[in-house]
This record gives structure tokens, sequence and C-alpha cells, in this order.
């Protein structure tokens, strides 16, 4: 993670209101100060309703402040001549795989942002094998998005964003609709991608367990940040997780139940190692 | 209302170059008043399974009884088992249409063709019965929440009244408390009397409402036991690509630190008395 530049996004004060100013106004993000650095894997988790989706796509300018400043890679949102490179700078991949996958097979999937963009064949065929190669989709590059399982297609989604060699790519819900085994591909390949290449990741969901794979959690509640620091700080005693509608990860419950008997283990544990060593220790003091 | 699956095999597009065999020799029996978990990974053959119960599909081979009487393609026995054997399909919200609520609760019962006030209490019992309040009732139901539309389909399909309901994936994307919230309502439902079948990828949801599990895998019954039984083969599930319930992950990992702690822990107050048991245990020996 490199911190010393400015930030890859910077909201400041941002707020956005659907309907504004008319009957039934629905103040979405209220105010928000935020900084993601480039390389940086951050989780966004809140309940439905609390905002976090208008959050998400006020990142890449599907949506425009309010009030407010967005700023991406020195670029303000509210510049209708950058949105296209912001566009390109910050990727999206949302909750349903069926509604955004729009081609006959896999490769024109990752094919069709380049060619919007007038990206020449010959560099357009390498952009595609390079990028179905790291997402580890190459084998069923001639087939139907359509027929492929839940985490292929959203790792269909993330090739198309990636081909288009962005520095963030948001998650939007994106593992809400998989399987299990679908949830545990997406989150491998963005893990890798944020490891190897250095692209910022913004995940946001509602898996506890998934938050806790993140560098950073935010907290998002009535479209305002509740809380954002390291997972320990925040799914520790920071805040009470129930009162916005979320639960604490399950080795925390555990670790705060044991806690309350009586027992010494730290409240705020979040690691599965953790908690067993801590029961180990208990258990071999006599 | 018991329902049973004798031998079924499921094939589809027979003698086509698409043919696919869904369901191989399925045999599967629900009792009155059950709450039964069917897991399986994708394909496996879970959604085929439910819609023969009520007679949205029909066995290529073997048979499906419900209370003991074979269904077969009569029109008049068919919509009676449809009304008593209810269906909420998965991201069931999408199918609302109604300009309010309380229109689509009210949209089964009024084709049932009941009285004005019959159809008003069952409107009004399905949406206490999903802990729906009554002022959402003239909403539209488009301006709610996840959540909310998710229960409002529910209550459309409880509105029929029906003895069994079939839940396919009811939990997936609500968030903590929705899902809470839901899951406590299904409980009452169960208690209630009404049997139930859920098809569920969340192992947290069958650890906390399910009393038996069927596992599917490429059309076959894979296992059929007790939640417990069945959480318990560790391996065997994840051979599946099938997960456990978290707390039951973190059992294991007790287990393999050299703890002797016992695996069929499903919830996290389950799996707090087994921690504190363990370590209160080590005390008293040495003392």
């Amino acid at each position: 993670m490199n911190t010393a530049g400015p930030p890859l996004i910077e909201f400041r004060g941002a707020s956005y209101t659907y309907r504004r100013g008319e009957e039934g106004e629905i103040p979405a993000v209220r105010g928000v100060d935020l900084r993601i650095e480039r390389g940086e894997f951050i989780a966004v988790v809140g309940s439905n309703g609390s905002g976090k989706s208008t959050l998400a796509k006020m990142m890449n300018a599907l949506l425009v402040p309010t009030e407010g400043e967005v700023i991406v890679d020195g670029k303000s949102a509210a510049d209708d001549d950058k949105v296209w490179d912001i566009r390109r700078t910050v990727g999206m991949v949302f909750q349903n795989p069926d509604n955004q996958l729009v081609s006959t097979t896999v490769e024109e999937e990752v094919a069709f942002g380049l060619e919007n963009l007038g990206v020449p064949t010959e560099e357009m065929h390498e952009a595609i094998d390079r990028v179905l190669a790291e997402i580890g989709l190459g084998e069923v590059r001639h087939r139907e998005p359509h027929n492929l399982s839940g985490g292929q297609k959203q790792r269909v989604a993330i090739a198309a964003v990636l081909a288009m060699q962005p520095e963030c790519i948001v998650m939007d819900e994106a593992t809400s609709m998989l399987d299990p085994r679908g949830r545990i591909d997406v989150m491998d390949t963005v893990k890798h991608l944020c490891r190897e290449h250095n692209l910022a990741v913004v995940f946001i969901t509602h898996f506890m367990e998934e938050a806790l794979e993140a560098d950073r959690v935010v907290v998002f509640s009535e479209g305002t940040i509740v809380a954002d620091g390291t997972s320990s700080s925040v799914f520790g005693d920071g805040i009470d997780l129930n009162a916005v509608g979320l639960d604490v990860p399950v080795v925390t419950a555990l670790a705060r139940g044991l806690n309350e008997r009586g027992y010494a283990v730290d409240r705020t544990i979040t690691g599965l190692d953790d908690l067993v060593e801590a029961v180990c220790q208990l258990r071999s003091k006599t | 209302m018991s329902i049973a699956l004798e031998n079924v095999t499921y094939v589809y597009a027979p003698g086509t170059p698409w043919e696919h065999r869904a369901l191989s020799d399925v045999s599967i029996g629900v009792e009155d008043g059950d709450f039964l978990g069917i897991v399986g990974p994708t394909g496996s053959g879970k959604s085929t399974l439910v819609q023969h119960m009520n007679g949205l599909l029909f066995p290529s081979e073997g048979r499906v009884l419900v209370d003991g009487v074979e269904v077969g393609k009569d029109r008049k026995a068919l919509r009676d088992l449809r009304r008593k054997v209810g269906m909420v399909f998965q991201y069931p919200e999408h199918q609302l249409f109604e300009e309010t609520v309380w229109a689509d609760i009210a949209f089964g019962p009024k084709n049932l063709e009941l009285d004005d006030d019959d159809i008003a209490d069952r409107v009004a019992w399905a949406a206490g019965a999903v802990g729906l309040d009554e002022e959402i009732l003239e909403r539209s139901p488009f301006e709610l929440s996840g959540g909310q539309m998710r229960r409002v389909a529910i209550a459309g399909v409880l509105a029929m009244k029906g003895d069994v309901l079939i839940l396919d994936e009811p939990t997936s994307g609500l968030d903590p408390r929705g899902r809470a919230s839901l899951v406590g309502r299904l409980r009452e439902l169960n208690r209630a009397g009404m049997t139930m079948i859920m098809v569920s990828h969340s192992m947290e949801d069958m650890a906390q409402l399910v009393n038996r599990i069927v596992v599917l895998s490429e059309g076959a019954v894979a296992m059929d036991g007790s939640k417990r039984d069945v959480f318990s083969r560790l391996e065997d599930l994840s051979s599946l690509s099938l997960d456990v319930p978290r707390v039951t992950h973190v059992m294991l990992a007790m287990r393999r630190a050299g703890l002797s702690v016992p695996l069929d822990v499903l919830t996290v107050d389950e799996g707090i008395d087994a921690l504190a048991q363990l370590l209160r245990g080590k005390d008293s020996a040495s003392q």
C-alpha cells in the first residue's frame, strides 16, 4: 500500500440525495469524508438500505455528489469531461451476474469494453489472453457466460473490468447471490489482484466473515460512516454492530461469550487461530 | 401433511441431444410438521426435487405421494395440491407486481373466490406471520427494503393457507438483521404445525431451522439424516464442496489443536457452552 501520494479516491463532505428538492427526497449518503489509497483492500459493511450501494456508485461517477466532492485519481466526478477516465480507473462489479453480462462468449464479454475504447485488434487479443489467464478463465473462453456457474460469471465480470486496466475494482455485494464455492472463488480472485497487482479493492458485503479478509473495514449506517479501522478494532468493542443491523463474526462472538463468562479471552479476537491459541493457553494453565 | 418421493427419476428433454438426468432413483419422506433442509452443490437437482412436491414436475420414473395419495395429472387434484403445498421461489420479490403490499398478498386468496372478509383476515394473518407492520400494507411493495419485499412475497404464499411451505434460498441477499428476523418467523410457523422444506446454501440457516437434512449430489441422495449427523460428516461434505456452519469449523480447528471438544456444535451459544465446559473441566481436573 502506498500512502505517500494523494489518495486514489477521496470523498470530501460528499452527499447524495435521491429526488433532491422534491417531495419524499431520500438523503442516502450524508457528508462522507473517506480516503481510499492505491492497493488498499477495504470492506464496506452495512445493512440493507444503509446507503452503501449509493456510496459505491459515487466511487466511479455513476452518481455525482449532490453536495461536496468526490475526487478520483485527481479528477472530480462532477467534471463531465472526466467521467470516462474515472470509470476506467474505477471498475464496478454488481450483485446479479445475469444482469451485467451482455455477450455470447466469455471472450467477447472481455473484449466489449476494449472495443468501445477503440483498442486495436492485436492489442485487444493480447489483453484478452492476459486477463483470462490471470483470472483462470482460459478454459471457458469460448463458452456462453449464461451457462457458467455464478462464481464463474462474476469472475467474467471481474475479467471484463480488469481488461480496462483499472486502479480500483468496486464489488457491490457481488458475492451475495453466489453459493459458498463461488464466494470463495471470487474472494480469492480479488485478493490475488490486490496483492499481485496493487489493485485497490472496495468489497461491499454483509457477510462479516468476508469483511475479515480486508485490511480495513468501514461500517456504514444511515448514510454515514460509523466505524473505520482494522477488522479487530471494528469487530472488537468499537461499535455495537447489532444496533446497525449487523452481526459480529462468529469467532469474535465466541470470544466475547467466553469473556462474559469470566474467562480471560480477549473480546476483540477476529482470527480463528488466535481464538484456538487463547483457548489452548487457558487450558494449559494450572 | 406428509410427502414421500419413491424411487423418483427425472429426465429433462428425453430423446433429444439435451437429454439430462436431473434426479436418479430418489426416495425421501417428509413427515407432517417436519422441517427438512435440502442442500447440494449448484446443479445437484435441488430445485428439480422440490418441484415434484407440488406437481410442477412429474417423475419420469417412480412416484410422489402426498398424504398417501399419488400425485397425478388430474387438473382439479393438482389445483388442490398447489393450494396445500405452497412454493416460494428464489428471489420471489421479483414477482411482486401490485400497487400496494395489501393487494399483492391478497392476490392468491382473491383467486380462491373467497369473500372480502375472509380475504382481509388472511392478508392480516399472513402479514403478521412474517412480521410486516400494518402501516406497510398500503405502501407500494417497490418502496420497501429487500428484506421487507422478501417477506411480502412469502406472505402472499402463506395467505393461501396451505399445509406445507417450500422455500428456495429464503434468506439469500438479506442482511444479518433481515435474515435473523425471517429465520425467527419461519421457525414460529413450523412450531405452529406447518410442514416446511427449505433449499439453501446457507449452513447457518440449516443449523438454526431444520431438523433433518438431505444432501443431493448429481441427482442422487448422498446423505439423509439429522442435522447433527450430517454436519459431523465434514469430510464427506467438503468432498461435495459443501460447507458446515462457521461454529462447526471453529470446533474442528480446536480438535486439530488437540482439544477434546464435540463436533456436533451448530450455533454460537452451543459453541460458548462447549468451550466453557472444556475450560471448566480442566479446572476441576486440576483441583
